[in-house]
């Protein structure tokens, strides 16, 4: 059965329904049956072959579904009344609609057609799917769902895994847990890890004591005392004292905080805080506080960039947006928001790395922007981030644990005004970094790109609230009104999602590995001596060596990293960075040595900013247009060579250390079919090229999704002329 | 013995001919602050605001304290004095520099100076490639040892068209004949000698038909679909005019050329055909009913075939208000209704007056780099990549005519030597993957862009009093630049990688080497370009491991369709853009991981992957380095001259093969530290999978040694060490 996720009952369904794959022609479309559950919309084909060739498939969706917590819009459409109505929900329809076209968030735009199916159930499907997708309140999304039936039947396991634990990491060999920092002893390894001897957990907020919106545990100064902080709570946005983030291997600390509300107290408070900070500090160094609401882009802009992006991308017709395209692009300002952030994160990076002085992130609630560059900050500074559990760790850390909302910018309740895709900008922002350190990251943009549709499926909890207490008060809530006894939980365990064998196969998991990452989490031996590269501070201070100077002179330099000093947005952000003459060219400095510098992979990582170097994250927007696909082609197909180089590698390794253990009788060859590719070599005379279905989009198939033309090419006629034909709803009257 | 006279006559005539020049120092301490090629004589060393400048018959060349420009004065476009003291140089590849002096007199002296050299040559022998090669040619003579074969093209460039019309398969029976109606220019000037034509069309019809196309520049077929016999063919505009004229023979070529391709390709089918009978017979006819009936379909589809040639395409590449305006000045363009059977279509290209005004902007708004805020709408504002978008597009065009509709096509503009050389080997290119090869590109170029008279010299500027700025134009750039957008989209498909066509671009223009010098192939015959300069396929070879792409793979896709949209495209900014960021350009969707170098211990290696042009030779020129790096420039050459005596190694930049842009970054592969026995060679992705090795073998470094150790010890540590090395070059194809 399709149907396979506990809890999930079907709604509604109707047969005979046409799925449109090309505008220009009914010649491709796909016949099945339009079904609606209270999880997803599903479509299933009679025809049972899939449209993938390839076999990756999430475990919770088939080929042709979308999760109920993925659609943005629901239209339906009467050709011959010439009708077309928005769904929201409760709505009443009064037409029988011969056509529904399902707008998604992720960018997919879905049309189903009702020639030949029943028009009453058509109409109720629509009407279910408006329902049921758009719930009036929390404890009616599928997870609650989900997790009830779990807790009853604590003997069904969906897959065969169970959903409570905290979400193993995706490698199977490594085994390593992805720390979530709900309790204690993560906060205390973190402190551990990073060197921070003088801070400390505190859990004054041990069942939400103190904030609703902090998580139980914390860290906080060594010399500040749960009393003072329990007083200071009070002068701060909802209570949001500092939390510190991370320490650097020089001391420097990243902390954020909310701004304090109490004016009478304010500047005693950010006295005393501001120096528990500098105590904390080896060198006693002081706090530098940047105050992000001011050279950030605010929430609402970065959501009207977004809205713009997707217009762009996805709802304008792919050729007339040709001669338009750049400047329509720069007209989003999505990417200049995606440079905004990486900028200031380097600068903040600077302060830290360079200037050896503690960072503070300061906004109105400090559960935004904060976030994002708290993230990014640590990103550019700790290779740890960049393997996929410290990677995940650190949205535990910085975004789930420290209340970033959820519930509320994914807009999964679609009622709220507060929507706002900064997750996504995060995400976008580690593939700028991605991109221009392709071997720096454990994890490849297939992983991002999954990870960000994996918070628009309502079964995992860790995307669903907007704060870990929030889980708590409404699964309680939830499991008093089921039954549900919970014993010494506090609130429901929802399944996370890390665990992602919830989702895919092992197999499909190794696609998230990027083949061209050192990973460097396991020591090595070298001369003798153990040598991590975690926390050396020699990273590249020493790579002085053998490197030529800077191009600068003669050729005029393409990329100034930061504007040049009476550029616009200097101008307009005057109390950016409030800097001295000579700090900004010490910043500039630093910047411009460390581009002339070799990257260390294992060190620091800068990003470029130029115009040229931020770029569309095209696997992610672009994806869903079957026309911006690159058939045989695109990056993936560098990315499947390099694996296969990667995994042959690999292969002569293994034999290597067969030969030795043969030869030194230690003969465990149990790792020999362990590959850490998706693509693998077959055998070393593999001469075969790169798989026949390999496109820009791979993993993903726009086949099936709207396309304003056949998915076979065009017809010369057409290529010419530029196909219009996409029936455009504007043009129909609407109903209300 | 005589081999050996005839050389040191030669060389005694090098050094008449192309006599040094006597050094002029402004200061006596000064010092030529570069290794000088064979033939490269300094003239002037001099001193700019913290800056060393010095003027060779080459380069110029100008050594900051933190960097180095070295810049063929052909690529010089213009030289301008500004703010009384600052130098300003425009390069025909789109860079530009600036140097600033300490007194107006020392700004005008060096202006003066720059712009006598940089001026189109008033004799061909004027450029430095005929120095160049005298030069070399007579330090080989002096190693007595022929290294002449080191300065030609491959066999597979010197007897292309014989191969060419193998390779592609043309029925020379029924279909197709080599016509000799061009032998030594006599019919077109622009054309190569040997023109394929179809079998029944006669040269006096030739002749009638060159007498109503621009530059007697008849329809040629060029390529030739191996499996369906569909032909691309080219040609110049015919010469309609206000008057409208038509001309019988040219109506029936053009009719032949379908006509051909149906017989052609209606030869093959047959034999496939009859393949299948007998196949069908042997196997003992239990063929069911439906198969018999498919197959009887099949012969009566290639039947009709047969009698109705498929339609021809006529693929005009300007818009059709530019074809009918050309008639006003002769021209025009084929009257559907003369030439039945056709369709013709118009791409709306620009000419390269609207082109070159694009590529001035782009220049413009490189040097400038607006606020990064701007720069899509600046970019866009050029029409660069809206210009390339339209170009893909016209090639994607015939591809899908030609191999999915199987249709012959037709392409031409006005003359037929800028737009239809960039869209028919943009179409060849996308439709045979030999041309994707590093030996198939080279034929590629040397077919659709010399044979068929590209005026490289009027349109680089470098031709003999060639300085009409209005027939200047970067058509030939323009063109690698769509190459390049094709290997960004397909990283795995190209033999070559990006460094091969950043150097192309460079050679384009600097005149080191013969290959793009005069207009056409009938002048450089006059010219003996061939006999007298060196090709630029010594240094752009395909066992030159610089330039291999790892990521390729042959098998990979016959046909591409590339993405056209502009959204698909990027501005090369490894040629346009002049970077100070360490490493090559980063990449769109497709990059072949052009990030160098990761741990500073694997950086020598990892920072091979060098693209860029002059300004890499900042410690190439460095005196402080070993000279002797330069010479691992070239594995190849490396191994060839493996006793060389001593001699040799001080003037050994000047090797044909080696390139005088690139020292610095190679050289550095002399460095590289041991080990490298599991590196695969020098490319773009080098540094990635030298990381990959490494990460590999990283966590038994112990192991490794050990393993060396024992493995050495029973003799066969070399052996193991080849066969990973052997095992990977054979997977990068």
């Amino acid at each position: 059965s399709p149907f396979s996720v506990l809890g999930e009952i079907v709604v509604n369904e109707v047969n005979f329904v046409r799925k449109c794959i090309a505008t220009d022609t009914s010649q491709y479309d796909l016949w099945g049956k339009l079904v609606c559950t209270n999880f997803k919309i599903s479509f299933i084909t009679d025809d049972p072959m899939p449209l993938q060739k390839f076999h990756y498939k999430n475990l919770l969706l088939g080929e042709h579904d979308v999760p109920l917590t993925c659609i943005e819009q629901i239209v339906t459409v009467n050709d011959t009344k010439r009708k077309q109505k928005v769904l929201g929900p409760n709505q009443k329809l009064k037409f029988n609609p011969t056509e529904l076209i399902i707008y998604c968030k992720d960018f997919r735009i879905v049309r189903f057609r009702f020639d030949e199916a029943g028009p009453e159930s058509a109409k109720k499907v629509c009407l279910a799917i408006a329902h049921y997708s758009q719930p009036t309140d929390l404890q009616l999304l599928f997870a609650f769902e989900y997790v009830g039936e779990i807790y009853h039947n604590p003997a069904k396991k969906v897959n065969g895994i169970d959903p409570g634990g905290g979400g193993g990491g995706i490698g199977s060999a490594s085994g390593q847990q992805t720390p979530l920092f709900e309790t204690y002893s993560d906060w205390d390894r973190e402190i551990k890890r990073t060197g921070a001897s003088e801070w400390r957990v505190c859990s004054v907020n041990e069942g939400y004591m103190i904030s609703t919106c902090l998580p139980e545990y914390f860290v906080v100064p060594s010399s500040l005392a749960d009393q003072d902080l329990k007083l200071y709570s009070y002068s701060f946005i909802g209570r949001r004292m500092p939390l510190w983030s991370w320490n650097h291997p020089n001391g420097s600390a990243l902390v954020r905080m909310a701004n304090i509300k109490d004016v009478l107290q304010q500047r005693r408070i950010d006295q005393r805080i501001c120096n528990a900070i500098t105590r904390s500090h080896p060198l006693r160094s002081d706090v530098y506080k940047s105050d992000l609401d001011k050279c950030l882009p605010n929430i609402q802009e970065i959501q009207a960039a977004h809205i713009k992006l997707k217009q762009l991308c996805v709802n304008e017709p792919f050729e007339e947006t040709e001669e338009k395209w750049l400047s329509s692009l720069e007209n989003t300002h999505w990417l200049e928001y995606i440079r905004s952030f990486l900028k200031h994160s380097a600068e903040l990076v600077y302060m830290m790395e360079c200037k050896h002085v503690s960072v503070v992130l300061q906004e109105e609630e400090g559960r935004d922007l904060t976030c994002l560059a708290a993230s990014l900050i640590q990103v550019m500074l700790d290779p740890y981030f960049r393997t996929i559990v410290g990677f995940q760790s650190l949205i535990q850390k910085e975004w789930v644990m420290a209340g970033y909302q959820f519930l509320d910018r994914c807009n999964h309740l679609k009622r709220s005004d507060k929507e706002s895709p900064l997750f996504l900008m995060f995400l976008d922002c580690v593939w700028q970094l991605l991109e221009q350190y392709p071997a720096a990251f454990e994890f490849s943009e297939m992983y991002l790109t999954i990870l960000y549709d994996s918070a628009r499926i309502s079964l995992f909890g860790t995307f669903l609230f907007n704060c870990p207490h929030q889980r708590v008060k409404e699964s309680t809530e939830f499991a008093i009104s089921k039954n549900i006894q919970l014993g010494d939980e506090k609130g429901l365990k929802f399944p996370c999602v890390w665990d992602w064998s919830l989702q895919f196969t092992s197999r499909d998991r190794l696609l998230f590995h990027n083949p061209l990452y050192i990973g460097k989490s396991a020591p090595y031996v070298q001369n003798g001596a153990v040598k991590t590269f975690k926390r050396s501070k020699k990273n590249y201070s020493s790579t002085l060596r053998g490197v030529p100077p800077a191009l600068k002179n003669g050729i005029i330099s393409e990329q100034e990293f930061l504007p040049r000093r009476n550029s616009l947005i200097l101008k307009l952000k005057p109390d950016f960075l409030q800097q001295t003459e000579s700090q900004s060219n010490s910043m500039e400095q630093y910047f411009r040595d460390w581009f002339a510098k070799p990257v260390d992979l294992h060190g620091v990582i800068l990003p470029r900013i130029s115009g040229t170097q931020i770029k569309l994250w095209k696997l992610c927007y672009f994806r869903w247009v079957p026309e911006a696909q690159i058939h045989h082609g695109g990056f993936i197909t560098a990315f499947h060579k390099v694996s296969l180089l990667a995994d042959e590698v690999d292969m002569l390794n293994r034999n290597l250390r067969q030969y030795k253990s043969n030869s030194s009788l230690q003969g465990n060859c149990s790792e020999l079919d362990q590959s850490r590719m998706y693509f693998r070599a077959n055998g070393l005379n593999d001469t075969s090229g790169a798989p026949d279905f390999l496109s820009s989009s791979f993993p993903f198939s726009p086949v099936g999704n709207l396309c304003r033309r056949s998915i076979l090419g065009t017809p010369l006629s057409k290529f010419l002329s530029g196909a219009k034909i996409w029936l455009s709803t504007e043009t129909l009257a609407n109903e209300d | 013995q005589d081999e050996e006279t005839q050389h040191s006559l030669e060389c005694i005539q090098a050094n008449q001919i192309f006599p040094r020049k006597q050094l002029i120092r402004e200061d006596e301490n000064l010092q030529v602050p570069f290794i000088e090629l064979h033939g490269e004589s300094t003239e002037y060393v001099g001193r700019a605001e913290d800056a060393i400048i010095a003027l060779s018959n080459y380069r110029l060349h100008i050594k900051f304290k933190e960097s180095v420009v070295n810049v063929p004065l052909q690529l010089i476009e213009s030289v301008e004095c500004r703010d009384i003291f600052q130098l300003h140089l425009t390069c025909k590849d789109c860079k530009v520099i600036r140097c600033q002096f300490s007194t107006f007199e020392q700004c005008q002296d060096w202006l003066k100076r720059l712009n006598n050299a940089i001026r189109p040559p008033s004799k061909i022998e004027d450029l430095f490639s005929f120095a160049y090669h005298a030069w070399c040619m007579e330090v080989y003579a002096s190693e007595k040892e022929q290294h002449g074969d080191l300065c030609r093209p491959g066999e597979h460039v010197t007897s292309r068209f014989k191969n060419e019309v193998e390779r592609m398969g043309f029925d020379m029976n029924n279909a197709w004949r080599i016509s000799n109606i061009n032998e030594k220019y006599k019919l077109c000037g622009s054309y190569p000698q040997e023109i394929i034509v179809p079998a029944w069309i006669t040269d006096k019809e030739l002749e009638s038909v060159a007498s109503f196309r621009s530059w007697k520049r008849i329809p040629a077929v060029v390529y030739r679909h191996q499996s369906n016999g569909a032909v691309i063919s080219r040609c110049g505009q015919p010469e309609v005019s206000w008057w409208g004229w038509r001309n019988a023979d040219d109506e029936h070529l053009v009719q032949s050329v379908a006509k051909a391709c149906a017989s052609d390709s209606r030869s093959n089918s047959n034999k496939l055909m009859n393949g299948n009978c007998s196949r069908d017979f042997a196997n003992g006819g239990d063929l069911s009913d439906v198969e018999f009936d498919s197959s009887i379909s099949n012969a009566s589809g290639a039947e009709s075939l047969a009698i109705q040639p498929q339609k021809l395409l006529i693929l005009d590449a300007r818009s059709y208000a530019a074809a009918v305006a050309n008639r006003a000045k002769g021209g025009g363009c084929e009257c559907p209704e003369y030439y039945p059977n056709c369709e013709v279509v118009f791409m709306g290209m620009a000419n390269i007056h609207s082109i070159r005004k694009s590529f001035q902007s782009l220049r413009l708004l490189c040097t400038q780099m607006p606020d990064p805020g701007n720069w899509l709408s600046a970019l866009e504002s050029t029409k660069w990549l809206q210009h390339l978008s339209v170009l893909l597009k016209s090639a994607l065009l015939v591809v899908h005519a030609v191999d999915r509709d199987q249709r012959p096509v037709l392409v031409h503009c006005s003359d037929g030597w800028d737009r239809t050389p960039q869209i028919v080997a943009l179409a060849k290119l996308l439709l045979d993957p030999y041309y994707r090869t590093t030996e198939g590109f080279q034929v590629l170029v040397e077919t659709e862009w010399l044979d068929f008279g590209h005026k490289f010299a009027d349109r680089c500027g470098h031709g003999e009093n060639s300085d009409d700025l209005n027939e200047r134009c970067p058509v030939f750039l323009q063109w690698l630049d769509c190459v390049h957008q094709l290997q960004r989209q397909f990283p795995c498909s190209f033999e070559f990688n990006e460094a091969f066509l950043v150097k192309l671009v460079q050679h384009t223009y600097s005149c080191l080497f013969g290959t793009f010098l005069c207009n056409n192939a009938k002048e450089r015959g006059e010219k003996h370009t061939q006999e007298r300069t060196c090709s630029v396929w010594s240094l752009l070879r395909a066992a030159n491991k610089a330039f291999k792409n790892l990521l390729y793979s042959s098998q990979s896709e016959s046909v591409l369709y590339p993405v056209c949209h502009v959204r698909n495209l990027m501005l090369w900014s490894a040629v346009y853009l002049p970077c100070s960021s360490p490493s090559t350009p980063a990449d769109d969707t497709c990059a072949p991981y052009p990030v160098p170098g990761s741990s500073p211990e694997d950086q020598p290696l990892g920072r091979l992957p060098k693209t860029r042009s002059f300004d890499n030779l900042t410690t190439a020129c460095d005196s402080s380095l070993p000279t002797t790096n330069r010479r691992s420039s070239d594995p190849s050459l490396n191994e060839k001259w493996q006793g060389d005596p001593p001699s040799l190694e001080l003037s050994s930049l000047g090797n044909p093969g080696d390139d005088p842009f690139d020292g610095d970054s190679l050289s550095k592969q002399g460095r590289a530290p041991v080990g490298a026995e599991l590196s695969v060679a020098a490319g773009v992705a080098e540094g990635q999978m030298e990381n990959i090795l490494q990460e590999a073998t990283k966590d038994d470094v112990g192991l490794e040694e050990h393993l060396r150790g024992s493995l050495e010890a029973a003799g066969k540590g070399d052996e193991i060490a080849l066969d990973k090395e052997k095992r990977t070059d054979n997977l990068d194809g």
